[in-house]
């Protein structure tokens, strides 16, 4: 006795949605790669940007500690031939870095802007205008970049 | 169908993530910053300030700055949490119906609204960053969020123009990001979630793929932020002990100690001990006073370790509440920044009796979590879209029998690679395409995977003839090599049905072979690139010779004969110094010569490619490349 094969089903329905599912999916993820590659693109652009932002950034704590260094310089020694060398180091360092495109925030007296000042000192007044009535610590910016927001105190005039 | 991406609305900062190619990846906000903080504000001018902006305005426009909206969100005005908010926030709250409306600029808003600004804030950088347009997320909540507080969450999302597809509790989120969902038994899981401002401890049980929250419980006022207000502190007195001094009136001292507190907390997790360097931390009639102390990790672990033990006490009790002991959990899951302390995994690991999972940075394990779910719900996560790779190189056999790599080892599949090779004789009439597969540099210590001849190339000098050959290896690991002759256009192939059938131990041995081999392998084949050089500086002086008899002195001939049959002798040594030497002084003798049929002939020959190498063996050999400068070698 011979038994019938049981029949494979072949549901045509079932295969149209499958080979539109996969379809979906393959479309999908060209999309995503185009996408991803456009980005990493981006990123790589910013990337070389970016390591030299860091590299600043590592040193900022130094530079900020010399900038202190040169405010607190002694009045007794101030014509010492070392002191005005160390005040003259201090001004080829801001030199440097002016060349390589960083630009300090120190906005004393301007209007207050959260995109460039960090404020965490409020001093009331009677005004409306928001200024920055000290600088707390130095901001930096790389062209229009900000690498760290100023630290300011801020008053109303 | 457009991306869902996963949302860690949380307290203090908020983050994103979204799936990728099939795997999630944190999206960073337009400032670059991977986490956002939940801030809204509204400045004098009317505008609408969200996130890092509205922090840094702060204290300027304190009653204008709404954060922490999370603790209100869903709540209704009678609640003791709101109550008790009402205090502490530094903005208005006002009653509005049942439930609680906050003041900020000239309107009210609810809650709900507030955090809207945020999740506005996050779709619209999130576009940015996909390049497409997000309509869909999933958004995560504390496991202890009651139905009030995750509609109003839900709304939050309507608000900002989401489609929220799912709630999920932010444990559940920290427990799929571990892929804890996969196991097949039943677990029993704690995620221990210490962050900036709030610490929660859940208890989930894992049964057919689902969660459930068997219990929650925590401290709502307990995070990063008391840890770093201890070591600032600290740093005071000592700078009192050292100076006499009290720095707390001086705001600069303070911002400055707070920064350095914090930067040396983080450091302390992975070192055992700081420099705290503060030169010229303030100034006194007499000068400058610097702060410099040194601060180990036992020091700190002494300062904070209060802090840690407070954590104890809620775990205890959710555990209790789910009717556990330490000995059944099966998992536990760290979330929030402050899990990077060592102290507190030793505390995590004395409270359950096991290593915690780690691996996954945890501020944004709730927001991978979060990405995970949206993808299964996009379809996007498939086990059959998983892709794989190819284990080992794959490549040809070259002039000298070594081994050139098409497909480098760990490419991800389907995928296929073209180039160019060449003849290695003159009148070459075809070549063999011998396929490899392995790392080592030489064909003979690599796997042969087949051969194959191309033939009728069309007789031709050396280096003329272009072979394309293209290897397709496709998703099931099936190699196709086709080699072709751009001439004639006569080409064949050969089909690999298993380049891709090796044990993990297979690869692992043929792998670190490779490895052990590696410095012996790179000296056999400069050897064979030097003796390449000098074949091809043999082949350069016969052909100078041939194509130019009558232009040569009988002399300079007589030079070149001697000089070719003194580098034939030198081309069977091993040394490479010597082949080297011998390359060197070959292309010396040549060079003079043909300088003098230079100046002879005022029109000078045909461009012919002359710049390969020669070789006197016979019958097939293996291709030679065309393109040098896509190539090393």
């Amino acid at each position: 006795m011979i038994k019938d094969k049981p029949k494979k089903s072949k549901d045509p329905a079932k295969q149209d949605a499958k080979t539109q599912e996969l379809t979906a999916d393959l479309q999908r993820l060209q999309a995503e790669f185009m996408n991803y590659k456009r980005r990493v693109e981006d990123e790589r652009i910013k990337l070389i940007q970016t390591g030299k932002e860091q590299a600043v950034i590592a040193l900022l704590p130094v530079i900020d500690n010399i900038e202190r260094a040169v405010t607190h310089e002694p009045v007794d020694i101030k014509n010492h031939a070392w002191v005005q060398g160390v005040t003259a180091l201090a001004k080829q360092l801001d030199g440097q870095l002016d060349a390589i495109g960083l630009k300090t925030i120190c906005d004393i007296g301007e209007p207050f802007d959260p995109n460039r000042h960090e404020a965490v000192v409020m001093e009331d007044g009677d005004g409306d205008t928001e200024v920055i009535a000290e600088v707390i610590q130095t901001g930096y910016q790389f062209g229009d970049t900000i690498i760290r927001p100023a630290i300011v105190k801020v008053k109303r005039v | 169908m457009g991306k869902i991406i996963g949302i860690d609305l949380g307290t203090t900062n908020s983050a994103m993530a979204v799936m990728e190619g099939g795997k999630p990846e944190i999206i960073a906000n337009a400032e670059g910053n991977r986490t956002t903080p939940s801030v809204v504000a509204i400045n004098k001018s009317g505008e609408r300030l969200v996130g890092q902006l509205a922090r840094r305005q702060a204290v300027t426009n304190p009653q204008n700055t709404v954060y922490e909206m999370k603790r209100l969100i869903g709540r209704r005005w009678e609640d003791k949490e709101v109550q008790r908010d009402i205090k502490l926030m530094g903005y208005e709250m006002v009653k509005s119906g049942d439930s609680v409306k906050i003041k900020m600029g000239k309107d009210e808003y609810s809650p709900e609204e507030l955090s809207a600004m945020v999740l506005t804030k996050l779709k619209t950088d999130a576009e940015a960053f996909l390049g497409q347009p997000v309509t869909e997320a999933v958004i995560t909540v504390p496991a202890y969020f009651d139905d009030a507080q995750r509609q109003a969450t839900k709304d939050a999302g309507k608000i900002a123009g989401l489609e929220v597809k799912r709630i999920i509790n932010e444990p559940t989120a920290a427990a799929l990001t571990y892929g804890l969902d996969k196991t097949k038994k039943d677990e029993k899981i704690a995620v221990y979630d210490l962050g900036g401002g709030t610490f929660d401890i859940s208890i989930l049980e894992l049964g057919d793929g689902v969660f459930e929250v068997k219990s929650t419980n925590g401290d709502t006022h307990l995070g990063g932020a008391d840890f770093d207000r201890v070591l600032v502190n600290y740093f005071i007195d000592e700078f009192k002990k050292e100076n006499g001094i009290d720095i707390t009136d001086d705001r600069a001292a303070m911002q400055r100690l707070r920064d350095e507190a914090e930067k040396a907390k983080i450091e302390l997790s992975t070192t055992n001990e700081v420099t705290v360097n503060t030169p010229f931390l303030t100034a006194t009639a007499d000068g400058p006073v610097h702060f410099e102390t040194k601060l180990t990790r036992a020091k700190l672990e002494s300062l904070v370790g209060d802090l840690v033990k407070r954590t104890g006490g809620p775990c205890e009790k959710a555990m209790k509440d789910a009717g556990v002991k330490a000995s059944e959990i099966d998992a536990v899951v760290l979330v929030g920044g402050m899990t990077r302390m060592p102290a507190v995994q030793e505390e995590v690991k004395k409270i359950f009796g096991k290593e915690p999972m780690k691996g996954v940075n945890p501020d944004e394990v709730v927001a991978v979590g979060a990405a995970i779910q949206g993808g299964v719900l996009a379809g996007d996560v498939k086990d059959v879209l998983l892709l794989d790779v190819t284990p080992l190189s794959l490549g040809i056999e070259t002039m000298g029998g070594v081994s050139t790599k098409l497909i480098e080892r760990n490419t991800t599949i389907p995928t296929s690679k073209s180039e160019t090779f060449s003849t290695a004789a003159d009148n070459q009439p075809q070549v063999e395409i011998h396929v490899l597969q392995g790392e080592r540099e030489m064909s003979a210590d690599n796997k042969s995977l087949g051969r194959f001849l191309l033939d009728g190339i069309a007789p031709a000098p050396r280096g003329i003839p272009q072979i394309e050959v293209t290897f397709n290896l496709d998703a099931n690991g099936i190699l196709n090599v086709t080699a072709k002759d751009k001439g004639t256009g006569k080409e064949q192939s050969i089909t690999i049905q298993n380049s891709g059938n090796l044990s993990k131990d297979d690869v692992e041995k043929a792998r670190k072979e490779a490895e052990a081999h590696a410095e012996e392998d790179k000296k056999k084949r400069e050897a064979i690139d030097v003796k390449n050089q000098l074949e091809n500086a043999i082949y350069q002086a016969q052909k100078l010779k041939d194509d130019n008899g009558d232009k040569i002195s009988d002399d300079d001939k007589k030079a070149l004969d001697e000089a070719i049959e003194e580098a034939k002798k030198k081309i069977d040594s091993t040394d490479k110094d010597e082949l080297e030497a011998a390359a060197k002084e070959l292309t010396n003798k040549i060079m003079p010569i043909g300088a003098k049929l230079y100046e002879q002939t005022t029109t000078p020959d045909s461009d012919k490619k002359e710049d390969n190498k020669t070789d006197d063996k016979e019958g097939p050999v293996e291709g030679e490349v065309v393109d040098d400068d896509k190539k090393d070698k």
